[in-house]
C-alpha cells in the first residue's frame, strides 16, 4: 500500500509546527531538526497505521514526542534526565533564534520539569485540546490539566508576568545571563 | 503523651522482678496468695489510670486539632478563592501569547530543503517498490 497524496500533504503541512514542537522540546534547532527528520521517516513507514479521517497532526505529535523520549532513553540517560539535557543544550546557539523574547522564553522553558513543559506546548502553544494532549502524552486529562496549571503558574513567576514588571531589568537579565536565584 | 510511656515500661520490669524473688524463696504456691494479689490488683489498678489517662489526652487533642484546623483552612481556602480570577485570566492570556509567539517564530520559517529533499526521496523509494 502506497502513500496517499492527502497523508503526504499531511506531513508537509505540519512540518512547521512540529520543527517548533521540537525546538521547544529540546531547546537547540539542529536536535530539533534530527528530530522532526526522524519522525517523518516514521510517519511514512508506518503510514498503515494511520486511520484517514482521525488527527494526522496529532498522530505525528505523538511519534515525535515517543521518538524524543526513545532517543534521550538510548543515550543511556534517565527520561528524568531530559532536563537536564534541555538545560545543556542552551547557549550553543543561542543567536540562532533571533531577540530577547525569545532567549527569555526559551530559558524559561528549561526551567520547568520536562512533563509540565510538554502539557503547557501542547495545550497553550501547539493549540491541542486537553483531551487530545492527554492521548498524545498517554495519561490522563487531569493530569495534564494539572501539569499544565503548575507550568502556567511557574512560568509566570520565572518571567514576572502579573507583577508588571517588564522594564530594562528584564532586558539587562536577558544579555547578562540568569540571575544566581534563577541558575539552580 | 510521650512522657507517660517510659513510666509504664519502667513498671513492668519491677513486677516481673518481685514474682522472681518469690520463686526464688522456693515457696510453694499458694502459700502466700494475699501478696500476689495485691501485686496483680496494684498493676490492675495503674494501667487503668494508664490507659484512661492516655485515651482522656487523646480525646483531648484530637477535639483541640480539630478545632485548629477548622479555622484557618476555611479561611485560607476563602483567599485562594478571593485570589482575583480576572488576574489569573490575563495572567494566562499573557503567557499563552507569549508561548505562541515563541513557537510562531519557528514554525513560520519556511520549510528547511532537507524535508522536502526527505520527501521526495521517500515517495521515489516507495515508487521504485511497487
Amino acid at each position: 500500500m502506497t502513500v496517499t497524496k492527502e497523508f503526504r500533504d499531511g506531513l508537509l503541512a505540519a512540518i512547521p509546527s512540529l520543527r517548533a514542537f521540537a525546538f521547544s522540546l529540546i531547546g537547540r534547532s539542529d536536535r530539533a531538526d534530527d528530530l522532526v527528520q526522524e519522525t517523518l521517516t516514521k510517519a511514512w513507514a508506518h503510514h498503515s497505521s494511520f486511520q484517514p479521517g482521525t488527527n494526522q497532526r496529532a498522530w505525528l505529535y505523538t511519534i515525535l514526542r515517543n521518538e524524543f523520549y526513545s532517543q534521550m532513553r538510548k543515550k543511556g540517560r534517565e527520561v528524568e534526565d531530559v532536563d537536564g539535557a534541555y538545560s545543556r543544550n542552551l547557549g550553543i546557539h543561542p543567536e540562532q533564534h533571533g531577540h530577547l523574547d525569545m532567549a527569555d522564553m526559551r530559558r524559561a522553558l528549561s526551567q520547568l520539569p520536562a512533563d509540565q513543559r510538554e502539557a503547557l506546548l501542547l495545550v497553550a502553544a501547539s493549540g491541542f485540546s486537553y483531551e487530545e494532549a492527554a492521548a498524545i502524552c498517554e495519561v490522563a486529562m487531569g493530569t495534564i490539566k494539572s501539569r499544565v496549571n503548575r507550568a502556567r503558574t511557574r512560568l509566570a513567576e520565572i518571567l514576572s508576568i502579573g507583577d508588571a514588571e517588564f522594564g530594562p531589568d528584564a532586558a539587562v537579565e536577558a544579555v547578562i545571563g540568569q540571575p544566581a536565584d534563577l541558575r539552580k | 503523651m510521650g512522657a507517660i510511656r517510659p513510666g509504664l515500661l519502667s513498671h513492668a520490669p519491677s513486677l516481673k522482678a518481685e514474682f522472681n524473688a518469690n520463686a526464688g524463696e522456693l515457696v510453694p504456691r499458694g502459700t502466700f496468695p494475699g501478696s500476689r494479689h495485691l501485686v496483680y490488683c496494684r498493676s490492675l489498678v495503674l494501667h487503668w489510670l494508664l490507659l484512661s489517662g492516655c485515651i482522656g489526652i487523646a480525646i483531648h487533642t484530637m477535639s483541640k486539632d480539630k478545632w485548629r484546623d477548622d479555622k484557618p483552612n476555611s479561611r485560607g481556602q476563602s483567599v485562594d478563592r478571593a485570589r482575583p480570577q480576572g488576574a489569573d485570566a490575563s495572567v494566562e492570556k499573557a503567557i499563552g501569547n507569549r508561548l505562541r509567539a515563541f513557537y510562531d517564530e519557528v514554525a513560520k520559517e519556511p520549510v528547511p530543503d532537507r524535508f522536502v529533499d526527505l520527501l521526495r526521496r521517500l515517495d521515489e523509494q516507495d515508487g521504485s517498490k511497487g
